[in-house]
């Protein structure tokens, strides 16, 4: 064994034993790395992969099924509804429905208000008679007719601006049968369902979509459609069936793109590499139809795409922003407190005679390990009655309280470690203690000091209990606001990841920055043996 | 940038700044105070009286600070509008139909309240109280939830804070005072004092508060305590063989210790010191004060009351507050108007004087109860409804679950029905109820079990640790490698719970561990809820952070290992694995107990990844969570009180090893 550990490996120049060890450390490091970075990479991916294909799956191509269907013809063909869909005929996209809901009996008298902001609140009626058209900014025309009939047309052949229109608004002025005058509350259409196109292309009806919109009504460009099937089958199922049969029952790998499909009612469907989708029908579409929608799955192949807006929207909207605030706020005097308050305990503790002295300090080495659990309950009330609780001061004392065993410990270890001749040869030119601790002990304790600030820093920075206690949610720092979104937000990856991210950002930039010191001090702060 | 944000910086830095110059304005005032107030006197040479010299006391500056912090501090306390007894106007509450019935005096209008996404209607509402009256705002959707939690703010023992200090400087009083033979006698004077004046001062505060036994007997704990704390602080220094004060330097030079180690501890009293004792005491309670209330449903009453506390009193006022009372107090209803006195000026008064009627509500001794007898549901039903013949308010009252939980017989039962009706609401000192609660209760055994459990992270954290340290030793790249798993020390333990989210998460799609599960074919797992191991699987969590610091440490100690000694075992033939386990291991022992024990304490007071991660679900509870549980989401700071002492209890012996290490070393200094 021991012969075969040492054998020198030619090329490496090692040892075959030197060699496993390395490989061994190799893969300690990458298992100790790797949650980390997927953490990373999970924060910089578009949040609707995020759920479908794993972080390592982040640069390869991936390909995701799913599930789609065309709008049902008797949803979008209702007479009466306030959704129609747009008709495309001669070049002019025409939208056609009825302002007054379909009631026959009224007549419009005047309309107004018109507005493409959901927020509208225009309330005048009489900007324009009935019949009157009216041109919109985008380039399309309005006109509501006497009988209520709301037609609104546009030569734009580019129906994206359709699709980019939430909503009209406006109002009506009408005449009820018996002469009086009413008007409506203001109502808006809704282009339903978004992005569907009814049009007719010389003999045929084409009912066209794209399977990639979002509900934003933007369709993502990024993806493809690699193939289609029917909606019955899942994907690996290992059933064979007649050619020609039935669409309902294929799988989704078994069409290609752009293959047309006939249906048994004699229209075809036809799903493209960009996700759109034509339905072609020799007649126009009826309530009558036997085939009423296309149900049909597909598979796209989703390219890896990085951006930075998680990390934006998590800043913006989600609170976090102010929480990054907050941690700072509770932070940095939580940090300089207790070590201005430690350094001159440990001065005394050090270098002055006081009766006490050994018990005191050995008390605070007790305390060191003392559990802060033991503290809150009393404390909360204290502060309570004091009225320092969901206070950041109140906060700043608390962490000074339960940081300054460490603080003293420390710093007496490095400020007791001095040369006594220098603070003897002080004493003896006529320097008081206070002179001595300010001119040459403070000076000479940098290092030490800015150990113990580090760790009281990520220790602050990184603490959840007792922001739990004792801060209100007014002033959420990133730890418990992290645990919020874990509980409420569980399945929002991209929001936990990118808050997770950026509140492990300043932590690692003063660890990796300043770890000399880091690691200073943990070794004077083990109860010594390092 | 946000202005709001702007401003929460501006005031952040002026904090700083602020508590800086507070601090140095408190080191530099306070030394230059006592050089001032105690001038050097050494030019007069070098005669020193001896410590001898049986003169008289001499008062020093000293003592007058003293003296004159403590009536400050005094007058501070019973004068300032932000302490007040009866102070109780932060309480948040909840309350039933019923209790609103029985307590409501004045409902005022309702306004929508916006509360994260939910808009509340609430309603400012005077209540009645434990006989007193005070104002809260309610939801008023919510009025027939049960439950009601009364928080009562209690000025007598928020005094502990004043009385440590005080025991503290007359500690320290006693030690700078130049006999100390006498010093002992001094305190005990100081105790007087101080006693007396608390008394005198408890004594005019009478008529706003409930003045009961109780109070007395925590007036007598708290001399008590000073007396004993007093009495530590002298014992615990070492009597100096000649201590002479007689010289303003040396006075001084005593003196200005203190001044340094002073705030550190004071603060490291405040926080650390008196909460544990506090915590102690609160075991015993019944989770401070916190009376728990709830109250069969009288939904008609509750809108019917429209009364104002300063409005002047009327004999239709009247009426109406003796039969919102009497629905509490059926006595009440049979008191004739006519008899009530007439100097009443307002409707404050008419409740005071409703109140001051009700009969004393029975003891549990007067109740013919077997108090010895097993709790049984019948036998609580059948008590109840023989107390609601006197008190309609316990008709069909159902105890809560976790009051129930803690009776042991029907005296505990008897003496719940009874505090419900009783006019007035007192702390009650439970005292074994709450660990009879832990020790009887499941989930109490299981976080015990699983905080063993995670003693399962030292060991591990210590052998990667060493692992690491040997392995990474004298490789090129050895640096950067051991800074990559010295990371997670940085991250939080909230981070890393999300980080190994992505690990253990139940899809393949997301997590790590499934992913490959199921790549080598197996079923995919919810790791989290698979018990025991799921604790297995959150302590990891834990390894992955500690595993760093185990690193660090140990390998500066390796470091520390003489290489000759290395050398020899090599010509002597040892191969290196040998050389590791006979040779290098011994030599960092001490070193590697540090570690184990320094991430013990980790372990035992972990809590971040457990909330975060499983909330403590599916077995995977413990002890510090289960105490912020019980004591910040239940409110029942007794049952965390008792959560707590465990923790320290499990801490202790680490505590111990570390005192005596540290004296040892201190021997060789």
């Amino acid at each position: 064994m021991s012969g075969f550990l040492n054998a020198n490996i030619p090329v490496l120049n090692m040892t075959v034993g030197a060699f496993l060890a390395r490989a061994l450390l190799v893969l300690i490091v990458v298992i100790w790395t790797v949650p980390t970075f997927g953490l990373l990479v999970s924060s910089l991916r578009n949040k609707n992969v995020l759920l479908t294909s794993g972080w390592w799956e982040a640069l390869v191509t991936t390909q995701q099924s799913a599930r789609s269907a065309t709008p049902e013809i008797g949803d979008i063909l209702e007479d009466d509804s306030d959704f129609a869909f747009i008709q495309l005929a001669d070049g002019v996209y025409t939208f056609e429905t009825s302002a007054l809901r379909g009631s026959n009996d009224r007549t419009v008298i005047s309309y107004g208000g018109l507005d493409f902001s959901p927020n509208a609140d225009d309330e005048a009626v009489d900007d324009y008679s009935a019949g009157e058209t009216v041109p919109l900014p985008d380039g399309s025309n309005v006109t509501i007719a006497e009988d209520g009939t709301l037609t609104w047309t546009s030569t734009n052949d580019d129906f994206e601006a359709w699709r980019n229109v939430a909503g009209l608004r406006f109002n009506v002025l009408y005449a009820l049968p018996d002469g009086s005058e009413a008007e409506t509350d203001q109502r808006s259409l809704q282009i339903y369902p978004p992005g569907v196109v009814y049009e007719i292309r010389g003999e045929s009806h084409v009912l066209t979509s794209n399977v990639f919109y979002n509900e934003n009504g933007f369709v993502d460009n990024s993806r493809s459609v690699v193939s289609f099937g029917g909606s019955v089958l899942p994907e690996n199922a290992d059933v064979t069936y007649d050619e020609g049969s039935d669409f309902a029952r294929s799988r989704v790998q078994d069409y290609e793109v752009g293959e047309s499909v006939t249906l048994e009612d004699g229209s075809t469907f036809t799903l493209g590499e960009d996700g759109i989708y034509e339905w072609v029908s020799a007649d126009a579409f009826t309530l009558e139809d036997e085939v009423d929608e296309v149900r049909f799955n597909y598979r796209a192949a989703i390219p890896p795409s990085f951006s930075l807006a998680n990390y934006d929207e998590v800043l913006t909207s989600e609170g976090v922003g102010s929480s990054f605030i907050n941690t700072f706020t509770v932070t940095i005097p939580a940090t300089i407190i207790p070590i201005a308050i430690a350094a001159f305990a440990s001065y005394a503790f050090s270098w002055m005679q006081f009766p006490g002295r050994q018990i005191l300090f050995a008390v605070v080495v007790g305390l060191l390990v003392v559990p802060l659990q033991l503290s809150l309950i009393p404390l909360l009330r204290i502060y309570n009655f004091v009225g320092v609780s969901q206070t950041f001061p109140g906060m700043w004392l608390a962490h000074t309280g339960f940081g300054l065993p460490l603080a003293i410990y420390l710093l007496r270890n490095y400020i007791g470690g001095l040369p006594r001749e220098i603070i003897e040869s002080a004493k003896i030119d006529g320097a008081s203690h206070f002179m001595i601790f300010v001119r040459l002990v403070l000076p000479l304790s940098v290092p030490a000091l800015a150990s113990f600030a580090i760790f009281q820093f990520l220790w602050v920075w990184n603490d959840l209990l007792v922001a739990l206690v004792f801060l209100g949610k007014e002033q959420d720092v990133l730890t418990s606001q992290i645990r919020e979104l874990l509980g409420s937000r569980g399945d929002n990856w991209e929001i936990l990841t990118s808050a997770a991210f950026i509140s492990m950002s300043v932590p690692l930039i003063v660890f990796f920055s300043l770890q000399r010191y880091f690691v200073r001090g943990l070794l004077a702060g083990s109860v010594k043996g390092g | 940038m946000d202005q709001e944000i702007l401003n929460q910086l501006l005031g952040a830095v002026l904090a700083i700044v602020l508590g800086v110059g507070v601090m140095v304005l408190y080191f530099w005032g306070t030394n230059t105070l006592l050089s001032w107030l105690l001038p050097d006197e050494s030019s007069e040479g070098g005669t020193r009286a001896n410590s001898t010299d049986e003169d008289g006391y001499a008062f020093s500056p000293a003592d007058a600070l003293v003296i004159v912090f403590g009536a400050v501090m005094l007058v501070a306390f019973y004068f300032m509008p932000w302490i007040q007894f009866d102070d109780r106007n932060d309480d948040v509450i909840s309350l039933t139909g019923s209790e609103l019935a029985s307590v409501v005096l004045e409902v005022g209008d309702s306004e929508n309240v916006t509360e994260g996404d939910a808009t509340i209607n609430v309603v400012e509402t005077r209540l009645i109280l434990d006989g007193e009256v005070s104002t809260y705002a309610f939801d008023r959707q919510r009025l027939n939830e049960v439950d009601a939690t009364i928080d009562r703010t209690d000025g007598v023992t928020s005094l502990w804070p004043f009385i440590a200090m005080a025991a503290i400087l007359s500690g320290i009083w006693g030690v700078i005072d130049r006999r100390r033979q006498r010093a002992v006698a001094m305190l005990h004077l100081h105790v007087g004092i101080f006693g007396a004046i608390y008394f005198l001062i408890f004594w005019f505060q009478m008529g706003r508060i409930d003045l009961n036994m109780f109070s007395i007997v925590q007036l007598g704990w708290y001399l008590g305590l000073i007396g004993v704390i007093g009495l530590c602080v002298q014992a615990a220094i070492p009597r100096p063989g000649i201590m002479d004060f007689t010289r303003a330097t040396d006075l001084r030079e005593a003196v200005r210790p203190w001044l340094f180690v002073g705030p550190a501890l004071l603060i490291l009293f405040l926080y650390l010191v008196y909460p544990a004792i506090q915590t102690v005491y609160l075991s015993f309670g019944d989770g401070d004060g916190n009376v728990e209330v709830t109250r069969p449903v009288y939904p008609e009453a509750t809108d019917e009351l429209a009364l104002t506390l300063t409005a002047p009193i009327t004999p239709e006022r009247l009426a109406v507050v003796q039969e919102a009372l009497a629905m509490s107090y059926p006595s009440l209803a049979d008191i004739d108007l006519a008899t009530v006195p007439d100097n009443m000026e307002t409707v404050r008064d008419a409740v005071e004087y409703f109140l001051g009627q009700v009969e004393q509500v029975p003891t549990v001794d007067a109740l013919n109860v077997d108090t010895a007898a097993a709790y049984t549901e019948e036998a609580y039903t059948a008590l109840r409804d023989q107390l609601a013949e006197d008190y309609p308010l316990l008709s069909g009252y159902n105890v809560p679950t976790d009051v129930e939980e803690g009776f042991t017989n029907m005296g505990d039962a008897a003496t719940h029905l009874l505090s419900v009706v009783d006019p007035t609401i007192d702390e009650e000192f439970v005292l074994f109820r709450n660990y009879n609660w832990a020790f009887s209760n499941d989930n109490f055994w299981i976080a015990v079990r699983n905080n063993i459990l995670w003693l399962l992270v030292p060991v591990l954290s210590t052998i990667f640790g060493l692992l690491v340290a040997v392995l990474a030793d004298g490789v090129r790249w050895g640096t950067v490698a051991k800074s990559l798993i010295f990371m997670p020390m940085a991250i939080s333990m909230v981070g890393a719970s999300v980080i190994w989210q992505f690990v253990y998460d139940q899809r393949p799609e997301i997590g790590l561990l499934n992913a490959m599960v199921t790549f080598f074919g197996f079923e995919a797992q919810n790791w989290l809820v698979i018990k025991p191991w799921n604790n297995f699987f959150l302590l990891i969590i834990l390894v992955w952070i500690q595993t760093g610091f185990a690193m660090v440490l140990l390998s500066a100690a390796l470091r520390g290992v003489p290489e000759e000694t290395l050398e020899a075992a090599r010509i002597d033939g040892a191969n290196e694995i040998q050389i590791f386990f006979s040779i290098m291991i011994p030599q960092i022992m001490g070193t590697i107990l540090v570690v184990l024990t320094t991430i013990t304490i980790v372990a035992l007071k972990v809590f971040d990844i457990v909330l975060a991660m499983t909330n403590g679900q599916n077995e995977t509870d413990v002890l510090a969570n289960l105490m912020y549980d019980q004591a910040f989401v239940g409110f029942h700071s007794g049952r965390g009180s008792v959560v707590a002492l465990m923790i320290m209890v499990a801490v202790v012996p680490v505590m111990i090893w570390n005192i005596r290490q540290f004296q040892q070393e201190e021997s060789f200094r």
